[in-house]
């Protein structure tokens, strides 16, 4: 016992700064956790006001410099390069240009007494404690800072799951905020370098580790609250339990209904996949391989939370759009990882990924296809003519007309999202077209001079506009004019 | 050796590309894999009404919601924004908690 405590103890942050190299247009920081082992190191001084994603913290700004660990203008810096590594990483993957709360996101360092950190649809909220005897300030750690930042992100993307009523739809918020400190940890060579073996034997590690430096304060109040060595680990054993049959509270040993402590199936799985990824991609992995599976399970759960309905089965849902996305964008090469551990998870039926199974060589592939498209039926296609406020989405005065067409799967194959019965197809249909036009207009895809449908929409920069305004009998009518396959898109 | 480079050209273009309709017949199209969103079991009002009823039961078991304008103490997260016709209270999330 007397052991455990000593091996816990956050004694690395008493380390000067002065101590480790950097120069004027360094700063200093720790790497994921002040006390995950990984000691400070010198990072270029970050652009917090770099577009698309913003930032801004609130309080005077602090001169770049070496500063020593445990005062505010280190924790500034610490805070900063941790969020910009973040918001840099998801930036590009989001496809949005603003935050919820606005075009910046402002991040409060130290406000208030609590071991925690909050997102709260105005700012990221960074707090402070004393455990132990030692003061513990929550914006020391980049696992911490990366976690609130996740939730941004998250909410930036997908904003329906901020107050979705769903212990799954929560957890997977919060096991989002914790992939997304393993992945924005994972952009740093130095912290790659020191997971590698951790990843390639499928261990726990520094990565798997969330908030050592919380974890240990927490631990010092109630020794129950949390994992024996961090906050949560992402190397963990536990299966998909449907939320309705567990207690609302438990110890940090068990699972239970509450949305931290149902969030390690999710993360627990997403560090087998990323295990398994790398194990795909090569049998001995260099580091550059890391940063591509790093990468590439980022889009999966991109395009998975794009295309998963927000319902009480969220977990599932996520999980089979992510085995879906594979198919689509990588050709089903991690198919095998992300299947297994999501059945071994119990996160997905096993009945769901039967078909799949024996999907393996050319000849296994066409039978599959056939029998796929035997089973499917005609959908039945409608289309819906949608109205917008052109003057909301800055495309002038009056009403934008959109066309959208709407299948319907016959019962069986139906998708969990159409056999939502609180929202009809109409109300699904008119948001779905909502949020695509406004995706257009945020990525400027839209040709805004009404021109008549002869008119090729002029080349815009990187990607071509895709739509072009009409002007029509109905009135001012949104077409789109072609497809844009460039690597962003 | 620029003779036999030649005499290479001349054999390549001599082999006939395979049009359009015979590649079609020769090469099978390649289907799509079944989606496996859609074999998950379909969701019910039901289901969803029991989901959020939890969900809803555990907030207010574990104290993480208060009155709508009070200051959220410490792991709250949420706000009592009202009350269902049911006498059970309507939740509005405030923020997102690290733990």
């Amino acid at each position: 016992m007397a052991r455990k405590a000593k091996s816990t103890k956050p004694k690395s942050t008493k380390r000067p700064a002065a101590k480790a190299k950097a120069t004027s247009n360094t700063v200093m920081a720790w790497q994921d956790d002040p006390i995950s082992k990984l000691p400070l190191i010198a990072l270029p001084v970050p652009t917090l006001a770099k577009a698309p994603l913003k930032l801004r913290i609130k309080g005077p700004a602090v001169k770049p410099g070496v500063y020593d660990v445990g005062t505010p203008q280190f924790r500034y810096w610490n805070t900063a390069v941790a969020v910009r590594r973040g918001a840099d990483f998801w930036a590009p993957l989001l496809g949005v240009t603003r935050w919820q709360p606005g075009a910046v996101l402002p991040v409060g360092l130290d406000e208030g007494k609590d071991l925690n950190a909050y997102y709260d649809r105005t700012e990221l909220a960074f707090f402070h404690d004393t455990a132990g005897g030692k003061t513990v300030y929550s914006a020391d750690s980049p696992d911490v800072v990366c976690h609130e930042l996740g939730h941004a992100c998250l909410d930036a993307h997908r904003p329906e799951l901020f107050d979705a009523p769903y212990i799954e739809a929560g957890s997977f918020h919060e096991s989002f905020g914790d992939m997304s400190a393993i992945l924005s940890a994972l952009q740093l060579p130095s912290v790659r370098a020191a997971a590698m073996s951790g990843i390639k034997g499928h261990k726990s590690s520094q990565l798997s580790r969330l908030a050592e430096q919380l974890g240990w304060a927490l631990r010092q109040l109630d020794p129950t609250l949390v994992n024996r060595d961090c906050l949560r680990n992402a190397y963990n054993t536990f299966k998909y339990v449907d939320p309705q049959t567990l207690p609302d509270d438990a110890p940090a040993t068990k699972l239970c209904a509450e949305v931290h402590s149902f969030s390690r199936v999710f993360t627990g799985a997403f560090y087998d996949i990323l295990c398994g990824m790398l194990k795909i991609r090569s049998k001995s992995p260099k580091d550059a391989d890391l940063v591509v599976v790093a990468t590439d399970a980022a889009r999966l759960l991109m395009d998975a939370t794009t295309a998963a309905p927000v319902q009480p089965d969220y977990y599932a849902q996520v999980a089979s759009h992510m085995i879906d996305a594979d198919t689509a964008r990588f050709g089903g090469k991690y198919r095998s990882t992300l299947t297994s551990t999501f059945v071994k998870r119990k996160i997905v039926p096993p009945q769901a990924v039967r078909a799949l199974a024996p999907a393996k060589g050319k000849a296994a592939t066409r039978a599959l296809g056939a029998a796929a498209a035997a089973e499917a039926k005609p959908p039945k296609p409608q289309i819906h003519t949608v109205k917008l406020s052109a003057k909301d989405l800055g495309l002038g005065e009056g009403m934008l007309i959109v066309d959208a067409p709407a299948e319907q799967k016959p019962f069986p194959m139906a998708s969990a999202a159409i056999m939502h019965r609180n929202i009809d197809t109409t109300t699904n249909v008119e948001r779905a077209t909502a949020r695509f036009v406004k995706m257009l207009v945020a990525r400027d895809r839209i040709e805004k001079q009404p021109q008549t449908r002869s008119v090729a929409p002029a080349e815009h920069g990187r990607h071509p506009r895709t739509h072009a305004l009409v002007q029509t009998a109905e009135g001012m009518k949104l077409v789109r004019k072609r497809f844009d396959c460039g690597p962003c898109c | 050796m620029a003779k036999s480079t030649r005499k290479a050209r001349a054999t390549k273009s001599v082999r006939k590309a395979p049009t359009r309709t015979r590649r079609a017949q020769t090469k099978p199209k390649k289907a799509a894999a079944p989606s496996v969103a859609s074999r998950l079991p379909p969701m019910t009002a039901e289901k969803a009404k029991a989901a959020k009823e939890k969900f809803e039961r555990g907030i207010l078991t574990r104290g993480e919601a208060v009155p709508e304008g009070t200051r959220l103490p410490p792991g709250a997260t949420h706000e009592i924004v009202g009350t269902n016709p049911d006498g059970t209270p309507i939740l509005k999330r405030k923020r997102f908690s690290l733990k």
